[in-house]
């Protein structure tokens, strides 16, 4: 018995946005019972609906935070002053939305995408490098947040994950002991997941010594490595998943 | 002379509008307008001067308020008019962007075109206005047929039947998007 042709879309789309009444609702439940080709069409209604939710996920927040809403009371005498910090905070909004290139999370997404062209064997696990080259802070942050979330998500669902952060170049200042802002956030990700190491590009660590006579600190139980050229070779050939910063 | 001076009692709410807990109320909904805004335009800027001035307008004109409890819908509305506002004040514009030239095979194009969040993304932006207001507000904002009918002051059965055009539609383009995928892959497995 197919019943399938008796619910029009709207109806069942009605029906997954739960907007129908009870009597039209148990009316579709029962038919679901014995009815498959209606439970495809719900079943692809409601795939639809969650990948528009999942595209616009509730992580899309505003790039940039305005000012606290002002009361309508001050709202007279200072309209002109408000109009000028209307016009200040469009500018800064755009520039600090031009600046926020990348979406939350884009990189494990990234790093994701690069898995799936890879060879994969399914007993070892995944291992990914994020190669840093710059010291910019605030993408070091991002790559920091998204690193934690990388590896609690693995850790949650028992899954083996192996990160290294590389750096080179400026990258270095950003694991300096003594300079590093992030040293304290990046100490406290090391202590808790042994599945994070952190290393260093030898030849820049002897360049920086030429130029300054200085030995570099770095923070402790950092790797230092022959060079990060090498290191990236040697680690894609073992098949890890790189991704520079 | 005696002067009576007669201070009319404000109702509930007048107070509410007036109090710290709308002000509260109303900020609490940016992130919600910031991401409904930005499904309709994809623009990151855009979406935060929308959003921005939706709050302000929703601030300036908050005695048009009937029902505090309709504070999201009534908001929202706000929003949409902006939104309408702006469309109507721009011209349309092609981003260059957008376009997609021959030679573009670079990892980061590779990844774009990969990545299902951005196909969807696109699948959405590709709708008719009227139906992605709509799409968005339901399945973004959770909100019934009928504040949906509110919001955009249209009939209720106009909602459900662009509600039902845009649905279909995006399960054509996704559907495809996922068949185009697969075939992508057994190429390169056959290579």
């Amino acid at each position: 018995m197919n019943k399938n042709q008796d619910f029009s879309d709207e109806i069942l789309n009605a029906f997954i946005d739960e907007q129908l009444d009870h009597d039209e609702h148990a009316q579709i439940i029962s038919a679901l019972r014995y009815d498959e080709a209606l439970t495809q069409r719900i079943c692809d209604l409601q795939k639809t609906r969650s990948l528009v939710q999942l595209a616009f996920s509730k992580k899309l927040v505003p790039a940039h935070q305005q000012p606290v809403l002002r009361s309508t009371k001050q709202r007279l005498w200072s309209k002109s002053i408000a109009a000028s910090i209307l016009i200040m905070v469009g500018v800064l909004s755009g520039w600090f939305a031009h600046q926020q290139m990348l979406p939350q999370n884009s990189l494990i997404e990234l790093a994701k995408t690069v898995q799936h062209n890879q060879i994969i064997n399914k007993n070892e696990p995944w291992r990914v490098m994020f190669h840093v080259s710059h010291n910019e802070a605030r993408r070091f942050n991002i790559l920091l947040d998204e690193t934690e979330y990388l590896l609690a998500q693995y850790k949650k669902n028992n899954k083996p994950i192996q990160v290294e952060i590389l750096t080179n170049g400026k990258g270095v200042n950003l694991i300096k002991n003594e300079t590093s802002l992030q040293a304290a956030k990046l100490q406290e990700l090391k202590a808790k997941y042994s599945n994070l190491v952190v290393s260093a590009c030898g030849k820049t660590l002897q360049r920086i010594k030429k130029q300054t006579g200085k030995n570099v600190t770095l923070l402790p139980d950092t790797e230092i490595v022959r060079s990060a050229l090498h290191q990236v070779t040697q680690h894609q050939k073992q098949g890890w998943t790189y991704i520079r910063i | 002379m005696l002067l009576f001076v007669y201070n009319a009692p404000m109702n509930p709410i007048s107070l509410f509008c007036k109090s710290r807990e709308f002000k509260e109320q109303l900020e609490l909904l940016r992130p919600r307008l910031y991401r409904l805004a930005f499904s309709w335009t994809q623009d990151h800027a855009m979406s935060d001067d929308l959003t921005q001035e939706a709050l302000v307008k929703a601030l300036k004109n908050s005695r048009q308020l009937r029902d505090s409890k309709k504070l999201d819908s009534w908001t929202f509305g706000i929003l949409h008019n902006c939104y309408r506002d702006s469309f109507r004040k721009q011209k349309p514009l092609d981003n260059i962007d957008d376009f997609d030239f021959a030679d573009e095979h670079q990892p980061d194009t590779d990844y774009e075109h990969n990545s299902i969040t951005l196909a969807v993304r696109k699948a959405v932006h590709s709708l008719p206005g009227n139906q992605r207001e709509i799409v968005t507000l339901v399945d973004l904002e959770s909100f019934s047929y009928a504040d949906v009918a509110q919001i955009l002051d249209i009939p209720i059965g106009t909602v459900m039947s662009r509600l039902c055009r845009a649905r279909k539609a995006l399960t054509h383009k996704l559907l495809h998007y996922s068949d185009k995928m697969e075939k992508t892959v057994a190429l390169r497995r056959i290579k």
